[in-house]
């Protein structure tokens, strides 16, 4: 990735800090943050910022959805929106703050793939509703509803904090000292497997060649007894490099320190986002059906 | 980014999304792109413009698991780690955008649909590498 320019970075801190000289400085502390707050689990990846952006999303995409039609059918618009599941839950390759899992026990069971979905022909009907080419007439009465949506059913602004904190602790975690260290010893113990294009580091994992021989990323293929093997490889030697612990523990601990320095515009977040969840319910349970 | 110490980083991430707060860089619903209805756009600069024409986005209807994969529409240039706006144009369901390939890394909070951002802030600008819409189990892309 390249980095991030220092002109833009200065440009936007010197503009934050007319906005919030105080959240800006360089007082904050860690240390104020209890971390027993925040309880480790690389198996599912807990991050200490997950709890300050844990939006029921399916539920929120209905009521969303629950807004918007009858809104479109006041406009004669015929407006299908895709069914929803209230008891769906996280799978084993993506968590329930959106994380891609993976360890030599989902390797093995999934290579590099997916969980396949539960639904797939909901998703396949969701996914022809969400990208239906619309008139511009259509269009704009669409835009329109969604500002109905927007003002009921508003996201949290401090949800963009906390998504620019998490975007730069996983930042600090990737570019580590450490962390580039252990992905070198990661390269050495795949070598064995001749892969042509094995990248500097697992995070860009599978390379082009792999994804390209093993369709990871095609609609409805699953992983081969080839996949599979590369991929459980692939997580065992990142569990003994050492990479896996070190890039969670150091992006665990960024998200820690930037916990600190703005907890209680964070907090703010967390509450607007039960609130939100709250809304939403209330939404379907009144128009649901 | 070896040159910029990690608090500053999270001071930068720290002061943008303050000013998003406050809706200077913010996403703003429902604004005029050339991401056609159905879609989830990038483009590789600020304002929803590659190289200063707003034509040139690379757009997805479901699913981008590997932007390098992608050129900007009508360039040879590279989606890959050089995004800077995005907006969601698709009718039904949020998206997700993510800083490695395969939804991997850090992903975003989901983006509802008519949501756009003109300016990406830091851990995002120009560092994203797959995106998707979501489906019917939580944060679980549509498709794949």
């Amino acid at each position: 990735m390249p980095t991030i320019s220092l002109n833009r970075a200065l440009c936007v801190a010197l503009a934050g800090a007319a906005v919030l000289l105080s959240s800006c400085g360089d007082n904050a502390d860690s240390s104020n943050v209890d971390s027993g707050d925040f309880q480790k689990n690389r198996a599912v990846y807990a991050l200490p910022l997950d709890q300050f952006r844990a939006i029921d999303i399916a539920a929120l995409t209905y009521a969303a959805n629950l807004i918007v039609r009858p809104c479109m059918q006041k406009g004669g618009y015929d407006w299908p929106i895709p069914p929803y599941h209230p008891n769906s839950s996280a799978d084993e390759t993506t968590n329930s703050a959106g994380r891609r899992l993976f360890d030599p026990s989902i390797a093995q069971r999934y290579g590099y793939h997916l969980q396949p979905s539960a639904r797939p022909e909901e998703d396949e009907l969701a996914a022809t509703l969400n990208s239906r080419r619309l008139s511009p007439a259509e269009e704009k009465a669409r835009d329109a509803c969604f500002k109905e949506r927007d003002a009921r059913l508003p996201l949290p602004s401090g949800l963009d904090l906390a998504d620019s904190l998490a975007g730069a602790a996983y930042d600090a975690a990737r570019l580590d000292e450490g962390t580039l260290d252990r992905a070198r010893e990661w390269r050495d113990c795949m070598a064995p497997y001749g892969i042509s294009d094995l990248p500097d580091s697992p995070i860009k994992m599978p390379s082009p060649s792999l994804d390209k021989r093993f369709q990871v990323g095609g609609s409805g293929t699953s992983a081969s007894s080839e996949e599979i093997e590369i991929a459980t490889a692939d997580a065992r030697c990142r569990e003994s490099s050492g990479f896996s612990r070190q890039i969670y523990d150091v992006e665990f601990a960024q998200q820690l320190e930037s916990i600190a320095q703005s907890r209680e515009a964070l907090e703010r977040a967390k509450a607007d986002t039960a609130r939100l969840n709250k809304r939403t319910r209330s939404i379907i349970a009144k128009y649901g059906g | 980014m070896r040159g910029v110490p990690l608090r500053r980083t999270i001071r930068v991430a720290l002061c943008a999304a303050a000013i998003s707060c406050v809706g200077l860089l913010s996403a703003s619903s429902a604004l005029a792109t050339s991401c056609p209805s159905g879609r989830f756009c990038v483009w590789k600069d600020v304002n929803f413009v590659t190289n200063g024409a707003g034509v040139g986005y690379f757009g997805f209807a479901t699913w981008s698991y590997q932007f390098s994969a992608h050129n900007y529409n009508g360039t040879s240039d590279q989606v890959h780690d050089d995004s800077s706006s995005w907006h969601n144009n698709g009718n039904t369901n949020y998206a997700k955008i993510c800083t490695d390939i395969h939804y991997g890394g850090n992903c975003s909070q989901p983006k509802p649909p008519g949501d756009n951002q003109n300016n990406m802030t830091a851990g995002w600008d120009n560092e994203t590498d797959s995106a998707c819409f979501l489906g019917g189990n939580p944060l679980h892309c549509l498709g794949p």
